[in-house]
């Protein structure tokens, strides 16, 4: 349960951990956006190599970004293995049953893997270089517009910052009963499917328990400081854009751009597209 | 001897950045019969150190050895866990967190059921288990745990460890979070269950004056290793170490010391506050006894 991996922060001290969580949050997106209108393989490298270089920046050692994929690695073999089977276009290569595998199927699956595994590095990276109190702050003030049309935004803001407070939390107090009930010889791992719900229970109870009790004490705690949530409040850190955000957004769009150029301007003809074609034909020569 | 560790290490969150090195070569034996005390800082390890003595935590480097069951970072053998949970009973920090049954009964029943004992033996042990730490069988048994107060839970649950009769019990601050009454209670508690229940009881305290009262033995946690491990009568020379390390000395110790300087020198260890007031008693008296036939030389 310790090793659980759900946005975690990785601190350390770089110009990608200080820049602005809004500016983090809108280059995720437009990163995100962009993945998935990548069409050639010149165009992924150089994506590639953006990553690289952020996460050099960002003094974040490239194993533990490697790690995120770890967890889509079934979804990954999955995607890839119903591409390569059910993907109709192109030359056949090998044809079994209703089954086809075709040079623009396996393209499409290696192409595929890179735009998933690129994904979730690069979303992963916001994660690892912004503290969640930082994030919900960012969300907020994105949110804000919202508020307008009369969205409880900083009541929404206040709830996940909370929820993200309490999970590493309940994480611990997880672990403890767990411990604490196999003491008294609850074999919770083993078994079958019914067995193993049921073994839950003295861990599940008590759990609930001990979260109505935090939640209660901290409601308790937010009324005993006169908490109120409404607009007039303040922030002890107020988030700014600096000069290192411009730069990111510069380098961002220009990648964004690329990206762009390359599927509706440059896709089709000249020099790229003739190294795109060198690789496919290297795949197909691989495997046929 | 019934618990052997040897060379033991352990790290939290290996190949992170939040790695952690928490057991650094620890080397212990606990003697049947034994009173342990563990005392130390909040991250000096102890914790971790009795969660291996249970099968809880896999040792990493190191052995331990319990009763005859040896724990072992190799695969294989399996160790045979329920039997080492059934010898080594281990009451956690707020046990009451750990109740979940609808009724008192049904709680303290769920470690000897899962010894797979026979019904009549459970019942037997669970009437045995409530009445050791002093609650009301009949009256309690039918209540959900969950309208007790504080220090009856606690009970409760420790009564839940005691059901499965085991050889060593190890406590981690039994009395936290209680209020002096509920703590003396519950110090008490722990004296008779040595007499009573099980002959090795280990247990976790940050209070030194706690320990004091009833170990024999004390073992001083400090940053991954085992300061020093002393009877508990040798304790008064290793005071400047404690407060090297921001423990607290024993008050007992305290006064010793301060009437040391005063020039009253105690011939006996003194530890517990028990001892000092014997101690003085005694010199009182001899003082007295003193003056008694200095007096009666006079009348001669």
């Amino acid at each position: 349960m310790r090793d659980i991996s759900f946005g975690q922060y990785y601190p350390s001290e770089s110009v990608i951990h200080r820049m602005d969580p809004r500016a983090k949050i809108i280059f995720s997106l437009l990163y995100m956006i962009g993945m998935f209108f990548i069409v050639s393989y010149t165009m992924y490298l150089v994506t590639f190599i953006f990553l690289m270089t952020v996460i050099l920046i960002a003094k974040i050692p490239p194993k533990i970004v490697f790690r995120s994929i770890k967890a889509i690695v079934f979804i990954l073999i999955f995607t890839a293995i119903i591409n390569l089977l059910f993907y109709n276009e192109g030359k056949v290569l090998v044809e079994w049953w209703k089954i086809r595998i075709t040079d623009a199927g396996i393209n499409f699956s290696v192409k595929m893997i890179f735009r998933l595994t690129m994904l979730v590095m690069g979303t992963s990276l916001l994660t690892y270089t912004t503290t969640p109190t930082a994030l919900t702050d960012a969300i907020e003030s994105l949110l804000k517009p919202l508020s307008y049309i009369k969205v409880p935004v900083h009541d929404i803001a206040i709830i996940m910052s909370i929820a993200l407070r309490f999970i590493p939390g309940l994480i611990e107090e997880t672990d403890k009963i767990m411990m604490a009930q196999k003491a008294r010889g609850a074999s919770i791992d083993t078994g079958n499917f019914i067995q193993k719900v049921k073994a839950m229970l003295p861990v599940l109870i008590p759990l609930f328990v001990s979260a109505f009790r935090r939640a209660d004490e901290l409601a308790d705690a937010l009324d005993a400081r006169c908490y109120n949530a409404t607009d007039h409040r303040t922030k002890m850190k107020v988030l700014k854009y600096s000069g290192k955000d411009l730069v990111g957004a510069i380098v961002v769009v220009a990648l964004f751009v690329g990206i762009l150029l390359d599927k509706y301007l440059i896709g089709g003809s000249g020099l790229w597209v003739g190294i795109d074609r060198y690789i496919a034909d290297g795949i197909r020569n691989l495997v046929g | 001897m019934s618990i052997v560790v040897k060379n033991l290490s352990f790290t939290y969150g290996v190949g992170t950045a939040f790695a952690k090195k928490a057991l650094d070569d620890i080397n212990l034996t606990i003697n049947d019969g034994d009173f342990v005390g563990i005392i130390g800082h909040t991250g000096s390890g102890k914790s971790t150190f009795i969660q291996h003595i249970n099968g809880l935590i896999k040792p990493q480097e190191g052995s331990v050895e319990v009763f005859d069951i040896s724990l072992t970072p190799a695969k294989k053998p399996k160790p045979d866990l329920r039997k080492l949970r059934s010898s080594v009973g281990m009451v956690f920090q707020y046990p009451e967190y750990q109740l979940f049954e609808e009724t008192v009964y049904k709680d303290v029943a769920f470690g000897p059921k899962n010894l797979g004992l026979s019904a009549e033996e459970i019942e037997e042990r669970v009437k045995e288990a409530i009445g050791l730490v002093g609650l009301d069988y009949d009256a309690i048994k039918d209540r959900a745990p969950f309208e007790l107060s504080g220090g009856q839970k606690r009970r409760v649950a420790i009564a839940g460890i005691i059901a499965m009769r085991p050889k060593v019990l190890i406590l981690d601050e039994p009395s936290a979070g209680l209020d002096p009454y509920g703590k003396e209670q519950i110090l008490n508690l722990i004296v008779k269950l040595k007499e009573q229940c099980s002959p090795t009881i280990i247990v976790i305290s940050h209070d030194i004056d706690e320990i004091t009262r009833f170990a024999s033995r004390i073992v001083v946690f400090n940053d991954s290793h085992v300061a020093y491990d002393v009877p508990m009568t040798e304790l008064f020379e290793h005071q400047a170490e404690l407060v090297e390390m921001g423990l607290d000395i024993p008050q007992a110790v305290k006064i010793a010391k301060a009437l040391e300087q005063k020039g009253i020198v105690f011939d006996q260890p003194i530890v517990s506050l028990s001892d000092l007031y014997k101690a003085i008693v005694d010199r009182y008296n001899s003082i007295h006894v003193d003056k008694n036939a200095f007096d009666e030389e006079e009348n001669h």
